[in-house]
């Protein structure tokens, strides 16, 4: 009864940092094609060059990799090479740990570096749009954060039934995209 | 400092760690050793990543869905089929020639294989190939995607190592061409000496080959808009990579309408996905590359293997296998950021002026990615065929040796890569 109320308000968290992500990706997605586009306008059509847009781009463009970072530990699309997964279950199983042991360690680590290098830049502002970096910085820790987030959130799984987090599921979604 | 981040790398990749994590946690390890702080690791990704340059990834990413979700890439095919799938073995040659135009457009390997695969395997398996041959030819065709313009691969490579994205697309369309023309000759041999069997009776008829060719011809006229613009220099790599985002949803959404507004959203999420995939990559691939360069790795290597590389052919193997492996370990692109900056000041002191040595690298890990059982692409052919990854070694192996003895062919002529950039791209180095 507990185990099942206790999952239930994590799906209702898991739902909502899905949500979060997928919207704040298409959206900064869409605005940086906006934004490229109008560049060329007012560049080619207009003769009137924008100062800010190719600064403001990059700026969303960093926050949109970091975001598609945490999306893909999410949809587990992120590259590996599975050259003992499929040799025994014994080595299958240690392949789904040590993956799942050294991505918490990873997603750890870029989360302090990104933490503290965000941090050290309080006062610099971008020079042409006059949006304070640190904006833009915390893009490392956020995407490194929700990236540790999607790692812990395997744990339960891992511990239930490693092999499924080594099977060849991730190709699927190769042919799919 | 170097040896212990490689071998970090190498283990964990080994081990079954994503290639991202592997990468990141070599170079944090590096970082901490060369006594950096971790703070710096944070400024080394983020200064990886907020290049405008690579702002064009995620477009031509999208670019390429845009096309293949609208049906673009059948249109390609049916052109391409009536133009060569005459010939002996005629599919096959058609799959090559599919890729090389798709590629033009999708930018990723693994998105030419899965979509020219998903429509010509099943077409080549009915006219009586094996679907294991089938299969291979799909692979083999993508490998060579990264060498057509407007690949994202170029672009990475040359923002990382300031070579002018516009010279780098001109010197790769010779090689992709001949590159095309060997694993051409590979199906037309293997179909016309019944190695393979095939079958397909396709009549040549110039006026299917006119009608499929104005179907295709708005879909080719995206990688036409891009090439254009930057060559000509109208746009940079981004600003034409935008371009062709309105062009293609014109086409795709208000023209034929084939794909419905509320299927964009969804479009968007898996180029965002992907470009966290490729982009995450390259951050971390300059944290791996500024770490390299902090500790003089490039210095260190023309030092200890300078005595080695007077001697062109050897430094060409070396580089073949070399790259090839590490290719296929890490992939193409992560390959690539950490290897280049390291390899060009040896390649010059060998005799290869960086854009020669950029194409010759692509092409090495053209072949990595279509390697099995570790190439992605062969991964990609594997699901879509439905074959074991083991039956693959065999059909691919003459298309893995066509393309050393042809990479094998652009170490020895520079003029392949350097003719057209030298004629029409205004290139002056050696």
């Amino acid at each position: 009864m507990t185990s099942s109320r206790r999952r239930s308000s994590w799906d209702w968290i898991d739902e909502g940092v899905r949500h979060v992500e997928n919207v704040l990706a298409i959206c900064l997605l869409a605005a940086i094609i906006v934004d490229v586009l109008l560049q060329v306008l007012f560049r080619y059509v207009l003769s009137n060059p924008l100062s800010w847009s190719s600064e403001v781009a990059t700026y969303m463009f960093a926050w949109l990799t970091l975001i598609g970072i945490a999306i893909a530990q999410r949809d587990r699309s992120h590259i590996e090479v599975r050259l003992f997964a499929h040799l025994s279950e014994a080595t299958g199983i240690a392949t789904a740990w040590i993956s799942w042991i050294m991505s918490f360690l990873f997603f750890a680590i870029l989360a302090v570096a990104g933490y503290f290098f965000a941090s050290g830049e309080t006062i610099q502002t971008g020079p042409a749009s006059g949006i304070h970096v640190w904006v833009v910085y915390a893009c490392l820790p956020t995407g490194a954060a929700l990236g540790l987030y999607h790692t812990l959130r395997e744990l339960p799984q891992l511990i239930r039934s490693p092999l499924s987090l080594v099977s060849a599921h991730h190709l699927e979604e190769v042919v799919d995209a | 400092m170097t040896i212990v981040m490689l071998t970090v790398f190498l283990v964990l990749v080994i081990a079954g760690a994503p290639v991202l994590v592997a990468m990141g946690l070599g170079a944090s390890a590096a970082f901490v050793g060369s006594g950096l702080s971790l703070s710096e690791v944070g400024r080394s990704i983020y200064g990886g990543i907020s290049v405008f340059t690579l702002l064009s990834i995620p477009l031509f990413i999208f670019v390429g869905q845009l096309l293949d979700k609208g049906g673009m890439s059948l249109r390609l095919v049916k052109f391409v089929v009536a133009l060569v799938g005459w010939l002996t073995g005629g599919l096959g040659i058609s799959v090559v020639g599919a890729t090389m135009l798709f590629s033009g457009l999708s930018g990723s390997v693994n998105a030419d294989a899965a979509a020219i695969g998903s429509v010509m395997i099943p077409m080549m398996v009915d006219a009586g190939y094996r679907s294991a041959w089938a299969a291979s030819i799909v692979a083999a065709a993508a490998g060579t995607g990264i060498l057509i313009p407007p690949s994202i691969t170029m672009i990475v490579l040359g923002t990382i190592v300031n070579l002018s994205i516009k010279q780098l697309f001109l010197a790769s369309l010779l090689p992709a061409v001949l590159l095309g023309l060997a694993k051409a000759v590979i199906i037309f041999v293997r179909a016309s000496t019944k190695a393979e069997p095939s079958n397909e009776r396709i009549a040549f008829s110039p006026l299917d080959v006119l009608k499929t060719f104005v179907g295709a011809f708005p879909a080719l006229l995206a990688p036409g808009i891009i090439l254009g613009g930057i060559v000509f220099g109208v746009f940079t790599a981004t600003e034409a990579a935008a371009v062709a985002v309105f062009y293609t949803l014109l086409l795709t959404v208000v023209i034929y309408r084939s794909i419905a507004v509320t299927a964009l959203p969804g479009l968007l999420l898996a180029t965002a996905r992907l470009t966290g995939v490729v982009v995450g990559l390259v951050g971390i691939a300059s944290a791996i590359a500024y770490i390299f360069a902090y500790n003089q790795a490039s210095e260190a290597l023309v030092a200890w293997a300078g005595g080695y590389v007077n001697h062109y052919l050897i430094f060409v193997t070396i580089v073949m296998v070399l790259f090839w492996i590490l290719g296929a370990l890490m992939d193409g692109i992560p390959a690539l950021v950490v290897l280049m900056p390291l390899f060009i000041p040896i390649a010059a002191k060998a005799g290869m002026s960086p854009l020669h040595f950029a194409i010759f690298s692509l092409a090495i890990f053209g072949i990595s990615l279509v390697t099995p059982p570790i190439g992605t692409a062969c991964f990609v052919v594997s699901a879509v065929a439905k074959v074991e990854m083991r039956r693959l070694f065999q059909p691919m192996t003459p298309f893995i040796i066509a393309m050393f003895v042809t990479i094998l062919i652009l170490a020895y002529f520079p003029q392949i890569s350097l003719a057209i950039p030298r004629a029409v791209g205004g290139y002056i180095g050696p």
